[in-house]
């Protein structure tokens, strides 16, 4: 009985051992990665955020993710002061257009090159906006998490009741007599920023200056080289353009001033604004904010312009959102690793409950997603049928300099009521130092 | 030359009391010293993080500074900052004397009043600032509505977003915000005024407003001397309220020295500039300190 007994347990020590080994060996190190973002203060992104992490702990148990950054105005200079410390995330999402700043404000570069990782895989042709994370001939950013350009969202109700039908609102002077109809008795046909938020010159710039002008910046599609005699800011087309904006919100008050681009969805939701600018994150915040306004709220594209004699398409911005991996990341594999895994097609299905496009070209062109997120997949027809070619700001490091003289310059003009000739060519003369610096 | 210690029996004995104040030397110089030496560097350097990744911070001399003089927007920042510190530090010592004057007297829930007079001081400045952005918002803030509902305004008036009332929305509530601890420091003045005083000057006939200009104002000289100091010094690096209500808008209306510092660093990223501007500033202050000091020393010994 002994000797059976004995034989028995050093069997069961036996087979433990083997388990608990084959444990060792399968237990991969813990691994902790942050993650800076602008928009996990805003609640669809938040709740897709959220799950994107719970997910990835069952995909990769060892990896642990924490999220953390502030709310997008003040996103920025958090990098800024990060970056410079030396102490940024490991994974921080921002734009195409940010990447080449702050990658500058390191002598050695702030991220590293994800081509090794990319190599040989499928995911430079399955992303869309993958093709704007190419700085200097190096991959700095994945574009794995979702996109989407602007169009104008516009309450059915308010337009009924003005007798204007939106399908007819086709060029910048049907939008602009659409929009005297709109404004009266504290209604305004768009709240429209005039603060020293960023958006105050990307308002005006996506919905009229650049379409006619074909380049804010710099000429020909903001393309390089990037050069001070190719500063754009004070061509004819923008200063017509300026005089445009300028008289929509001082002489014909169309405009609802807003401190802040929540205001002016404030606005929208609240009934004293007809029109929004935005892009398809706003179906996400309507449907978290007001579900029961969905059914009151439709889409147009940005309307053409005509200048000059001649019809410009609109050309907004593409913004796919980003994420760079830090050169000061220690697990830059893990790091990539959880970045391709966001543009798998169960993540990009959670991605899109933020009301963006997610990025993975096959998922969002697919039937599945026009299904179930219709107002969204409306974008897509515009880069499709009504918009020309996409413009997004020129990628360089000096675009955050540039775009702090143009909002000073869009203060004066719109908030101000500055000559905008004036104030245009001063704007050129202080874009050209920069260049020149 | 001080003595660092004493001989006794051949050995120097070092006075201990420098062990106790080494821990804050060596804080001052860490937290103090060494940004202030650094970002004098800075100022002689070229450091635009767009290109100084390549081109290295090399040496500049005074182009820094030469570039700050010749930008309007640094003019413009001065003169805003004068304004604002011209009109909100005698509006801060005008209201706090009388608060202090009124709480040096003698009224049933005193002691209630002079515990909320700590508020504005207890609310971190963030939260402070949220507040007052609520309240000066165009459709829905508090003050507007309070100003229609009494008649004083006829349409809402835009408190942040006009660059006509902006700057002084700001110094409203700087002036808010700092309410508390010149009001106690002020009040500690008044209390230690001896009442003799005014029963002397009750009993040669002297009115109110004589007993408060031959008794009260001249009692709190050292005490407001030191308010006024303090004053001075914190208008000049005020930035938090100022950013946080306005960023410097609209149009930099709102934009101080501080706040244009902290745009020329990172709005416009170049860090040169924004050091060459602060020691442009830290000179500001410190002509500030000693023109103020010498006058009221002139003062004294007259």
């Amino acid at each position: 009985m002994k000797r059976y007994l004995s034989l028995v347990l050093s069997l069961v020590l036996l087979l433990s051992v083997g388990f608990v080994g084959e444990s060792i060996a399968e237990e991969k190190p813990q691994v902790t990665l942050t993650f800076a973002t602008s928009l996990y203060v805003e609640e669809p992104h938040q709740k897709v955020l959220d799950r994107l992490l719970e997910m990835y702990k069952e995909v990769a148990p060892n990896v642990n993710i924490e999220i953390y950054g502030a709310g997008y105005a003040n996103y920025w200079d958090n990098m800024t002061t990060e970056v410079m410390a030396g102490n940024e995330a490991d994974i921080m999402q921002m734009y195409p257009d940010n990447v080449a700043t702050y990658h500058a404000l390191r002598p050695n570069g702030t991220f590293i090159s994800l081509d090794s990782y990319l190599e040989g895989g499928p995911l430079k042709e399955l992303l869309i906006g993958q093709d704007a994370c190419v700085f200097d001939g190096q991959t700095l950013a994945l574009s794995s998490y979702a996109y989407g350009t602007t169009g104008l969202f516009y309450r059915k109700s308010m337009l009924e009741e003005a007798g204007i039908d939106p399908a007819t609102l086709l060029t910048w002077d049907d939008f602009k007599a659409a929009s005297k109809l709109l404004t009266h008795d504290d209604k305004y046909a768009m709240g429209i920023l005039t603060s020293s938020h960023a958006f105050v010159v990307s308002e005006w710039v996506r919905q009229l200056a650049r379409i006619p002008s074909n380049g804010f910046y710099f000429t020909d599609g903001e393309i390089g080289p990037y050069t001070a005699e190719r500063i754009n800011v004070n061509s004819d087309a923008v200063k017509w353009a300026a005089k445009e904006w300028q008289d929509y919100l001082l002489v014909d008050k169309c405009g609802k001033p807003a401190p802040d681009k929540k205001d002016s969805r404030e606005y929208f939701w609240h009934g004293v604004a007809a029109f929004n600018h935005d892009g398809p994150w706003f179906i996400g915040m309507t449907e978290a904010a007001y579900p029961d306004l969905m059914d009151d709220v439709g889409l147009i594209p940005v309307p053409a312009v005509v200048y000059e004699g001649e019809t410009y398409k609109a050309n907004p911005s593409n913004y796919p959102i980003v994420s760079s991996i830090s050169s000061n990341c220690e697990n830059p594999q893990e790091a990539f690793d959880f970045l391709a895994w966001m543009a798998s097609e169960e993540a990009q299905r959670v991605v899109a409950d933020c009301g963006m496009i997610p990025s993975n070209r096959e998922f969002s062109s697919s039937e599945e997603y026009a299904k179930d997120h219709a107002l969204a997949t409306v974008f897509n027809s515009f880069i499709g049928n009504q918009y020309d070619k996409l413009v997004n700001d020129p990628p360089i490091a000096q675009l955050q300099a540039l775009q702090q003289v143009m909002i000073d310059a869009t203060q004066a003009m719109f908030a101000g009521g500055e000559d905008v000739s004036t104030t245009l060519d001063e704007a050129a003369e202080a874009c050209k130092d920069i260049m020149n610096k | 030359m001080q003595e660092i210690g004493r001989r006794r029996g051949g050995r120097t004995r070092i006075n201990p009391g420098y062990f106790f104040v080494a821990p804050l030397i060596i804080v001052m110089i860490g937290l103090l010293l060494y940004p202030i030496l650094k970002a004098a560097l800075m100022s002689v350097q070229y450091w635009y993080m767009p290109k100084s990744g390549t081109s290295g911070n090399y040496f500049v001399g005074l182009d820094n500074f030469l570039e700050v003089f010749r930008d309007r927007f640094f003019l413009q920042s001065v003169t805003t900052t004068a304004i604002y510190m011209g009109l909100s530090i005698p509006i801060r010592y005008v209201l706090r004397l009388a608060t202090a004057m009124l709480l040096n007297t003698g009224f049933r829930g005193r002691g209630i009043a002079r515990s909320f007079i700590i508020i504005p001081w207890a609310v971190p400045e963030v939260v402070a600032c949220l507040v007052w952005i609520l309240m000066y918002e165009l459709d829905f803030g508090l003050i507007n509505h309070l100003a229609m509902s009494l008649g004083i305004i006829q349409a809402p008036l835009g408190w942040l977003t006009d660059t006509r009332l902006a700057l002084g929305s700001a110094i409203a509530v700087a002036v808010w915000k700092g309410f508390p601890f010149v009001a106690i420091m002020l009040l500690s003045g008044l209390q230690s005024i001896p009442d003799e005083l005014y029963e002397a000057s009750s009993i040669d006939g002297a009115s109110a407003w004589r007993s408060f200009v031959s008794i009260t104002l001249p009692s709190l000289k050292p005490v407001s001397i030191v308010v006024f100091l303090l004053l001075i010094i914190w208008s000049i690096k005020d930035f938090g309220i100022i950013y946080l209500l306005a960023r410097g808008g609209p149009s930099r209306v709102t934009e101080i020295l501080t706040v244009y510092i902290y745009k020329a660093g990172f709005s416009s990223f170049d860090f040169g500039k924004a050091a060459a501007a602060g020691m442009i500033m830290l000179l500001f202050s410190a002509i500030f300190t000693v023109v103020y000091l010498n006058i009221v020393n002139r003062g004294e010994d007259a």
